[in-house]
């Protein structure tokens, strides 16, 4: 076994036994509080899909320990640093709240996401903090669930909270959570799930204190720091085994809900440098005038920003502690006006589409890093599908998630991709269909796998999802945010193909019709809803895959003969493999073109990439920068207007000239805006 | 068969046989019903013929006691071939059949991934292929009306199908079965009459709750088990038989009560996990028997603890796993943790001491075993601390060695900077603190105040472990019962037989007449059940408890209800507050499912009296104990000639043949006389 650097072991405060059995404290403690949580709260969101976290904090605001069992995964890099000052001096029995993603600072980065913290004294001295967050259903706003993609602005999405001290003295107080409920649509519902977050709270000190009683403060407070650093050090080994370089990735939200239509690039590139980690989005597109705009406010290791480098650290090494030390050494740069870091007034709401999509990059990039441990990227999308329909007997309208619409993960090397679920959205529980049946007057017509939908490979990503749903009632509103992947594919690697896409139809009186992405859909009593989910791309050129392996996902229809025979070169005929014709056919098509290049993206990121290369796309964020924020939208979708309307061969002009055919553009536009305004009205 | 149970009891007194077939050894205990004398023998489990281990051990331990066959009232027997047959996949070929449009059902699961972070991360692989499911046509409502009718000629077709795929058994689940079960049942009838050899196993029959993959997952592990199970049970009944026993046979099952064997090979799902469940049952019956009402059991072994929740019954928990399934009919809640005598310790590479959950298991074993092992483990540790002695395993028949211990641990204790017997130690403390950790949410999850709880330890290792574990977690009363070794056999000749029915559906509280009316025919179905094992219905006990949650919550808690309708809130509230440790007495309540426990009681057996000679407070020797950062002397006595109920200070060594107890300096300790317990009680 190799020696390894205990470097940092000697600056630690605890030997390493009570270090092991203090980490392993910690972790029983916020292990209780999530299963509090998940038991106790009371909407679909809380108790099923498991959108919460739980937290023991150090007294700056770091996350020292967290729940690895429940909740959704991304509790690393929360940033309580930025709230923490807004409730000093804090006192015993102190709970703040707060669901404001501006005044939190990027904590908070949509208005449902409902944050608390308590405060842990021993003798008088603040020692931790207990916190958690839960997303709440329901925070008012324009459209049911608060979470609509339309949304033009934060104001449309709900009540908002600045840092407010909740509980006092140990005593909730009520006109404050008055406002809160009174305007949400299900205030019962919002009720249960943040009695239920207060109570974890407050179990949270009591476990606390009794650990207090036994080790005494400073022990506690070293432990906090010490399982941070050991984090660090854990995580720095495994950069520094990374091969210095920049490493640059890029891809796409597809933007159909958008004004304007267009995808929106979010861009990466990765600087691995010793045992640190730059993440650089210089180039990411501006901000959008619809809800899928990330309040990162640019800070170091943000959570939504690191979840790819989360999941590859504790690939690399499972037992890896957890907690926000593993990202110290995480550098961001973002851009203010992007996307991913968003001046004031921008909403959020269905940010995480965008969440995914940069997760993916981050994958992107680490494959180009660390081409072995990375797989292809899965189904891209954690859509929620919410139906809200009338019901003649009580008189009034039931609403319920009837399913998380995910799909399959990326083949991994040597191993295929999982199929129907991915690594990204892999927290999500689903909801029976006898449930689903009991909630809301609908009939499940199909929940399964989508054969064909896995990208090819020598090992073959993961298949998406069909999903079908009767309605038997009418004025039924269905909505699904978050839906992706329905043009872009899921891209494969070295020789693996990319995955299928997904799409939505309603049959209506025996017709099928494609409504492509849906922001709020109503349909009527017989009409059904399909989707189809993205699979996962694949990893290796598909005519290499065991052509065992291949009759395999043949008998279990996942892959048809046709596709076996076309992509795979594989022959079966009832069920057997055709060993010889086969032979024959992998021979026929056998081409040594060299190693294919790293990724697959299929033909519309191709067709789309032709017109807009990265120059273009550059440059025209380039160019825009000088333009006031507030009609920086406005010019730019005019530039590109116009760049759509150049021939052909506009797509091969050099920076210089694009610069320079952009920027006599903008000076145009802008002086023609100035004249407008300075005439008198 | 079928022989009246309440007719055996009223014969003369006789003997109860209680077999525990484990990985290692298959422990039988037999007890006297006159004067509740156990004894336990352990008999080296053999894989390639259980059954003639079974045979062995029964014979041999009758033949020692000079018992007769005929005086044997009854066997209960436990295994874990059900389990093992899961969890290696080693099931017959099996076929599933599911309403259209629900083929992946066992291939979505719920979704969640276990540890989907990992992008190595697996997703459990259904028991039956994707290429063994057939659709059928039909679908009935969520209000028990039937939407669309089965088309029966199209499920012959489906059947025939998989019967030419070469299955052996097929299971049915069909979506709302639960509450109208009329085309399951239809099925069935189809294929008892068209395919009489092949095994049918419908949802709604095994266990008829709400949600589509628990519910087919049961069916499916059912028929994957059959027909192996049903042979099993078959050469046993047989070789039983031969052997001279014509008494009852019963097999224990996952809720920690027995079913008789014909029941036990129609649904062998219920005994899957019996294996740790019926030494729960045994624990919490030895406890109770002691006046311990409250008592967190713990079953150290070679590569794990299991922990469990006794509140006067153990606790039953509907969350529980076999393997990576879930398991959602009723069964004894119990935790595990990687935490045994042989969970190997090693040094994390960032500087840290981490013990578990790899393990050294009985091959190689411990490095002290000097069978080949050379990594570092918890038993070396309890050798180099002298918590445990050379000569102490199996009355010194297994001597341990204490340089293999050391060159073990001598690289951890180089990169800890410390003596080994300091890097020992360390190695206890955090196999302590892990299993403290484990605990930890299994305290949140039943609402216990474990200053309140009683620590039973059994098991190899538990003994050992029991007072380091009480002292740090702060428990302050231990009990190590008089065969620690074998109360998994013990626990299946003291346990009622029992079996669970279940009804889903949505009740208000306030509607009486209807959950009323639902929990009479459950006694409906537990009469049905009762007369065809040949039981009189006055010999049964029925329970009855209501799974129960405010209205939108997902979790629900299970209350008794054997009380006034008016109280079933409050207890609810109270219950609630207990575990949760606030309640919403404003919010409505919903009860999603009515249980029914139906048990046969098997009689009080009379506790064992013991003889008081040949007893003395005298160590036989003295032992220098490293614990809490110093060396200590410790008294090593014989645990079997400690005086009977003579109050003695820790520390303390216990020895007997099946484990070693050490008893830490805070405790006080006395072997009861009347129990045969070791009790012990913290000194504050």
């Amino acid at each position: 076994m190799a020696i390894v650097s205990t470097r940092h072991t000697g600056s630690r405060r605890l030997d390493p036994v009570t270090f092991e059995v203090m980490h392993g404290q910690l972790q029983g403690i916020v292990e209780e509080m999530g299963e509090l949580v998940m038991r106790c709260g009371h909407t679909v969101f809380v108790k099923e899909t498991q959108d919460f976290v739980v937290a023991l904090l150090t007294p700056d605001g770091e996350v020292a320990a967290c729940s690895k069992r429940v909740g959704i995964w991304i509790a690393i890099g929360l940033g309580f640093d930025s709230v923490l000052a807004q409730g000093e001096p804090y006192r015993p029995g102190d709970v703040w709240f707060t669901n404001d993603p501006e005044r939190s600072g990027g904590l908070v980065t949509h208005t449902p996401d409902t944050f608390s913290w308590r405060p842990i004294f021993h003798d008088g001295e603040l020692v931790c903090f207990a916190a958690a967050f839960l997303h709440c259903t329901d925070v008012g706003g324009m459209a049911p669930g608060s979470v609509t993609p339309s949304a033009s602005d934060q104001y449309q999405e709900g009540v908002i909270m600045p840092p407010t001290r909740l509980v006092r003295d140990g005593q909730v107080r009520d006109e404050i959570l008055d406002i809160y409920l009174r305007n949400s649509r299900i205030p019962a519902k919002n009720r249960g799930d943040i009695l239920a977050m207060l109570g974890t709270l407050d179990r949270a000190e009591s476990r606390v204190r009794q650990l207090l009683d036994r080790v005494g403060a400073q022990t506690l407070r070293a432990a906090m720091n010490d399982v941070l650093d050991f984090a660090e050090d854990e995580a720095r080994g495994i950069v520094s085994a990374m091969p210095d370089g920049d490493y640059t990735f890029w891809d796409y939200l597809e933007g159909d809900l958008i004004p304007g239509g267009r995808p929106v690039r979010i861009r990466l590139t990765m600087r691995i440098d010793g045992d640190g980690m730059v993440l650089d989005f210089t180039g990411t597109d501006p901000q959008v005038a619809a809800a899928y705009n990330i309040a990162t406010y640019g800070r170091d290791g943000h959570y939504l920003l690191v979840l790819g480098v989360v999941n590859y650290l504790r690939t690399k090494k499972p037992d890896i502690a957890y907690n926000s030390g593993m990202i110290r050494n995480v550098e961001v740069r973002v851009p203010r006006g992007t996307v991913i870091n968003p001046r004031p007034g921008a909403a959020f709401g269905a940010r995480q589409a965008t969440f995914f999509r940069v997760a993916d990059i981050v994958l992107g990039a680490l494959a180009l890093a660390d081409p072995d441990a990375v797989p292809a990227v899965g189904c891209g999308q954690g859509s929620i599908m919410l139906a809200s329909a009338p019901d003649l007997e009580t008189g009034t309208r039931v609403m319920s998630i009837a399913q998380p619409l995910v799909g399959g993960s990326g083949a991994r090397h040597g191993v295929d991709g999982t199929e129907g679920v991915d690594f990204t959205t892999g927290f999500y529980r689903n909801i029976p269909a006898e449930v689903l049946e009991t909630e809301i007057p609908v009939l499940v017509e199909r929940y399964g796998l989508r054969p064909d939908s896995g990208g090819a490979g020598a090992t073959r990503g993961g298949v998406g999802l069909r999903y079908s749903l009767r309605f038997t009632t009418p004025q039924t509103y269905v909505t699904a945010r978050g839906l992706e992947r329905f043009t872009f594919q899921p891209w494969g690697r070295a020789g693996g193909l990319p995955a299928a896409t997904g799409s939505c139809r309603v049959e209506h009186d025996g017709t099928m019709t494609d409504v492509g992405k849906i922001d709020v859909l109503e349909v009527g009593a017989g009409d059904v809803i399909h989707f189809e989910t993205a699979g996962g791309g694949g990893i290796g050129d598909p005519r290499r895959r065991d052509p065992r392996l291949v009759l395999r996902d043949v008998t279990d229809g996942l892959v048809s003969v046709e596709a076996a025979r076309d992509v795979y070169g594989v022959v079966t005929a009832d069920w057997r493999l055709d060993e010889a014709a086969t032979a024959a056919l992998r021979d026929e098509h056998r081409v040594d073109a060299g190693s294919p290049p790293p990724f697959a993206f299929g033909r519309h990121r191709e067709q789309f990439e032709r017109r807009w290369t990265d120059d273009w796309q550059l440059a025209v964020n380039a160019a825009v920068e000088p333009v006031p924020h507030v009609v920086r939208g406005y010019v730019r979708d005019r530039l590109m207007d116009d760049r759509d309307a150049l021939p052909a061969d506009s797509d091969d002009w050099s920076r210089p000239r694009i610069d320079d055919w952009l920027g006599t553009r903008v000076s145009r536009l802008l002086d023609t805006m100035r004249s407008y305004s300075q005439v008198p009205r | 068969m079928a022989p009246a149970l309440a007719a055996a009891a009223s014969r003369d007194p006789r003997w109860r046989l209680g077999v525990d077939v484990g990985g290692t050894f298959t422990d039988v205990a037999l007890v006297d019903e006159r004067n509740g004398r156990t004894v336990v023998h352990k008999t080296p489990t053999r894989h390639d013929d259980l059954v003639g281990t079974v045979v062995q051990g029964v014979r041999e331990i009758l033949v020692q006691h000079h018992v007769a066959a005929s005086d044997v009232a009854y066997l209960a027997a436990g295994s874990t071939i059900a389990l093992n047959t899961i969890i290696e996949r080693s099931g017959c070929r099996t076929g599933l059949l599911v309403t259209r449009g629900f083929r992946d059902v066992l291939e979505i699961r719920r979704n969640r991934l276990p540890d989907a972070p990992n992008f190595d991360a697996a997703r459990p692989i259904p028991l039956v292929p994707r290429s063994r499911v057939a659709e059928v046509e039909e679908r009935i409502h969520v209000s028990g009306r039937v939407v669309r009718p089965l088309d029966e000629a199209a499920a012959r077709t489906a059947v025939a199908a998989l019967v030419e795929d070469g299955v052996e058994a097929i299971a049915v689940c069909l979506l709302h079965s639960y509450t109208n079960p009329r085309h399951e049942q239809r099925i069935r009838d189809l294929l008892a009459e068209g395919w009489p050899d092949v095994l049918v196993c419908v949802s709604s029959d095994i266990w008829p709750q709400q949600r589509e993959f628990e519910r087919a997952l049961l069916a499916v592990m059912n028929a994957y088990i059959g027909p192996r199970m049903v042979t099993y049970y078959g050469s046993l009944e047989q070789a039983m038989r031969d052997t001279g026993l014509h008494c009852p046979l019963l097999m224990t099952q996952s809720n920690g009560g027995m079913l008789s064997i014909e029941e036990a090979a129609r649904t062998p799902v219920r005994t899957v996990l019996s294996g740790p469940a019926v030494g729960v049952t045994g624990a919490a019956r030895v406890a109770g028997d002691a006046g311990h009402a409250r008592v967190f059991t713990l079953d150290m072994g070679g590569t794990s603890a299991d922990m469990a929740v006794v509140d006067g019954q153990p606790r039953l928990g509907t969350e529980n796993l076999v393997g990576q399934y879930p398991y959602f009919m009723p069964a004894i809640e119990i935790d595990t943790i990687g935490a045994g005598g042989g969970s190997i310790a090693y040094w994390d590479a960032h500087g840290a001491l981490k013990v578990g959950p790899r393990s050294a298991g009985s091959v190689p074993g411990p490095a002290c075993y000097d069978r080949g092992g050379v990594e570092p483990t918890v038993t070396d540790a309890y050798l180099l601390t002298g918590i445990i002695g050379e000569t102490d395993l199996l009355g010194g028949a297994m001597r341990l060695s204490r340089e293999r211990a050391n060159e073990a641990v001598a690289g951890l204790a180089g990169r800890l900077g410390v003596a080994p017997v300091e890097a020992a130690e360390g190695i206890i403390r955090v196999a302590t603190a892990n299993m403290h950790a484990g605990l930890l949410p299994l305290i949140a999850k039943h609402g216990a105040d474990y200053t309140r709880f009683c620590l039973m330890a059994y098991g190899g290792a538990g003994p050992t472990h029991a007072f380091m574990l009480a002292a740090d977690v702060g428990i302050r009363s231990v009990l190590v019962p008089a065969t620690p070794g074998g109360m998994c056999g013990v626990g299946g000749a003291l346990t009622d037989q029992q079996m669970d029915f279940v009804v889903s559906g949505r009740w208000d509280l306030d509607d009486h007449e209807a959950i009323d009316d639902a929990f009479a025919s459950l006694e409906a179905r537990a009469g049905k059940w009762l007369a065809a094992q040949g039981i009189p219905t006055a010999a049964a006990r029925h329970h009855r408890t209501a799974d129960m949650r405010y209205q939108g919550q997902s979790f629900e808690l299970t209350v008794s209800v054997d009380d006034l309708h008016e109280q079933q809130a409050s207890e609810f509230h109270r219950r609630y507050a207990e575990v949760y440790g606030y309640s919403d007495e404003d919010s409505p309540l919903e009860v999603l499912q009515l249980r029914l426990l139906t048990g046969v009681p098997r009689g009080v057996v009379p506790r064992p009296t013991r003889t008081r000679t040949e007893r003395s407070a005298t160590p036989r020797e003295t032992r220098r104990v490293s614990y809490g950062g110093t060396a200590i002397e410790v008294p090593v006595y014989d645990r079997g000639r400690l005086p009977l109920d003579a109050r003695m200070h820790g520390p303390a060594v216990l020895l007997q043949y099946d484990t070693t107890t050490f008893v830490t300096p805070d405790f006080e300790f006395w072997e009861n006389g009347d129990t045969g317990n070791l009790e012990g009680v913290w000194r504050s």
